[in-house]
C-alpha cells in the first residue's frame, strides 16, 4: 500500500511539475483531525496527526482544480475491554486507525488574489482505512476501501513577492459504510481536520 | 539561483512530506513486556437459545495440556477449578457431577495451551483428553470443536489457559462438531502451571465480561 501511494505521489509531482507553468500551487499539509461517529467509537483519543501534499491549479480568475493525497492516523492504547462478534476481550489493547486517502479537488474564491484569499469547495475520492487492534502479543487487522467526500472552507495566506502560500483550513472527511471491520459490520469512519499548509506557487 | 532550481523548489517540502507519509505512518505496535503479556477474550454462541436454556454444569477438575505433548504443574488445578464452579453457581447455575446418570446440561473443559493455535476454538483436542468428558463415545478424532458463527479468531499463544463450556445436550453424530457455547482464554497466565493469582484474576475477569452466563 505504501509502495502504491508513493507511485501515486510520484507520478502526480511530475504531472504536476510538467503542468505548473502558471498558476500551480504545491503544498506541504500538517493534519490535526479528531474523531467523529464511527472513528470516535473506535477509538476516543483527541486529535490524530498526519501529514499530506496538495497540488492546486487556478482554472480561472474565482476557482482551482487539484488533487490531495493524506495520510492520517489515529493511535489509542488503554487497559479496557473491547467487545466483539461473538464475545469481547480486555487487557492492555492498542487500537490504530490509518487512513491513506487521495482526493479530486475543487475550491471557490469570492475575492481575487490577495494577502488573505479565503475559499470554500471540497474534494471527492477514496479512502483506505486499515483498523489495527493490538491486544498482547497479538493483532487484529481490518481494512476496507471507501468513497469519500471531504468539504472544506479556509483561507490562502501569501507572504514574500506573492510564491510562498500557506493555507488554514477545516476539512470534514466523510466517507461512506463499508468494509467488514472488527465488532461487526461495516463503518463510516468521519473525522474533522484543521489542515496547516506551507508551500509555493 | 538558477531557473530549474526555483522551478524544482516547491517539490521539495512535498517530496520530503511523501518520504514522511510513506515511511513514518507505520503502525505502532505495543512493547512487548511482561506486564502486558496477559488478555482475556470470551466467545460466546448467541445464534440458538441452548445457552440460556441451560441449567446444570459440570466441572472437570484437571487443566489438561492441548496437543498432548507438553507437561504442566497441577498443583493448581484444583483451585482454578473451583473458581469457575464459584462463578457459575453466583450465576444460578446447577452443579451436576453424575457423569453416568443424568447428564449435566454442559461441561467446561480446563486446558492450557503448550503450542500457539489459531482459531475461534482450538484443535488437537481428542488427543489431549482422550474423550470427550461427560459426552459418551460418540465423539472421535475427526471431530471438531465447533466456533460460532461471525466470532473473532484468536492466537492462543503458549500459556494461555482455555475455559470450554460444551453443549452436552446437542445433536450428535451429524455434522462431527463438538458444540462450544461460550470459551474463555486466559493468556500470559500460565508458564510451568497457572500462576496464581493471574489465571484467578482471569477467570474472574472472563465472567465479568459475560453477563449472558447468568441464569434468568
Amino acid at each position: 500500500m505504501k509502495r502504491q501511494l508513493l507511485v501515486a505521489l510520484v507520478a502526480v509531482l511530475t504531472g504536476a511539475h510538467t503542468l505548473a507553468a502558471q498558476g500551480f500551487m504545491s503544498l506541504t499539509t500538517l493534519e490535526l483531525s479528531t474523531p467523529i461517529g464511527d472513528t470516535k467509537d473506535y477509538t476516543s483519543v483527541g486529535v490524530g496527526p498526519g501529514l499530506g501534499w496538495e497540488g492546486r491549479w487556478t482554472m480561472r480568475q474565482h476557482t482551482s482544480a487539484g488533487v490531495s493525497l493524506t495520510i492520517g492516523q489515529f493511535s489509542e492504547r488503554e487497559d479496557g475491554t473491547m467487545e466483539l462478534p461473538s464475545g469481547a476481550v480486555t487487557g492492555d489493547m492498542l487500537r490504530q486507525l490509518v487512513s491513506q486517502q487521495i482526493l479530486a479537488t475543487g475550491f471557490y474564491y469570492p475575492s481575487r488574489l490577495g494577502k488573505i484569499r479565503f475559499y470554500a469547495g471540497g474534494g471527492l475520492g477514496v479512502t483506505s482505512i486499515d483498523q489495527d487492534f493490538n491486544l498482547g502479543l497479538q493483532q487484529l487487522s481490518r481494512s476496507a476501501w471507501h468513497l469519500v467526500a471531504a468539504p472544506e472552507i479556509g483561507a490562502e495566506l501569501r507572504g514574500g513577492d506573492g510564491y510562498l502560500v500557506g493555507i488554514v483550513s477545516l476539512r470534514f472527511n466523510a466517507s461512506n459504510a463499508a468494509g467488514n471491520y472488527l465488532g461487526g459490520g461495516s463503518r463510516r469512519f468521519q473525522n474533522l481536520t484543521l489542515r496547516l499548509g506551507i508551500g509555493e506557487e | 539561483m538558477t531557473c530549474a532550481v526555483r522551478a524544482w523548489r516547491p517539490l521539495v517540502p512535498s517530496l520530503l512530506a511523501a518520504l514522511l507519509l510513506t515511511q513514518g505512518a507505520a503502525c505502532e505496535t505495543l512493547p512487548l513486556s511482561t506486564e502486558n503479556i496477559g488478555w482475556v477474550a470470551t466467545v460466546v454462541d448467541s445464534t440458538t437459545p441452548a445457552l440460556s436454556e441451560a441449567r446444570t454444569f459440570a466441572v472437570l477438575d484437571t487443566i489438561v495440556p492441548l496437543e498432548g505433548a507438553g507437561a504442566i504443574d497441577h498443583s493448581a488445578d484444583k483451585l482454578v477449578a473451583q473458581s469457575v464452579r464459584e462463578h457459575l453457581l453466583d450465576l444460578g447455575w446447577v452443579e451436576n457431577r453424575d457423569s453416568t446418570g443424568v447428564l449435566p446440561d454442559v461441561v467446561v473443559l480446563l486446558a492450557a495451551t503448550t503450542s500457539v493455535q489459531t482459531g475461534v476454538a482450538y484443535g488437537g483436542w481428542y488427543g489431549a483428553y482422550g474423550a470427550m468428558p461427560y459426552w459418551g463415545g460418540a465423539a472421535d478424532p475427526s471431530w471438531a470443536f465447533g466456533a460460532p458463527v461471525g466470532a473473532v479468531t484468536f492466537t492462543y499463544e503458549v500459556g494461555t489457559v482455555v475455559l470450554t463450556m460444551i453443549d452436552l445436550r446437542a445433536p450428535r453424530a451429524v455434522t462431527k462438531q463438538v458444540p462450544v457455547l461460550w470459551l474463555a482464554a486466559l493468556n500470559g497466565v500460565l508458564t510451568g502451571g497457572a500462576v496464581l493469582p493471574r489465571v484467578q484474576d482471569g477467570v474472574d475477569q472472563a465472567f465479568e465480561q459475560s453477563p449472558y452466563l447468568r441464569i434468568q
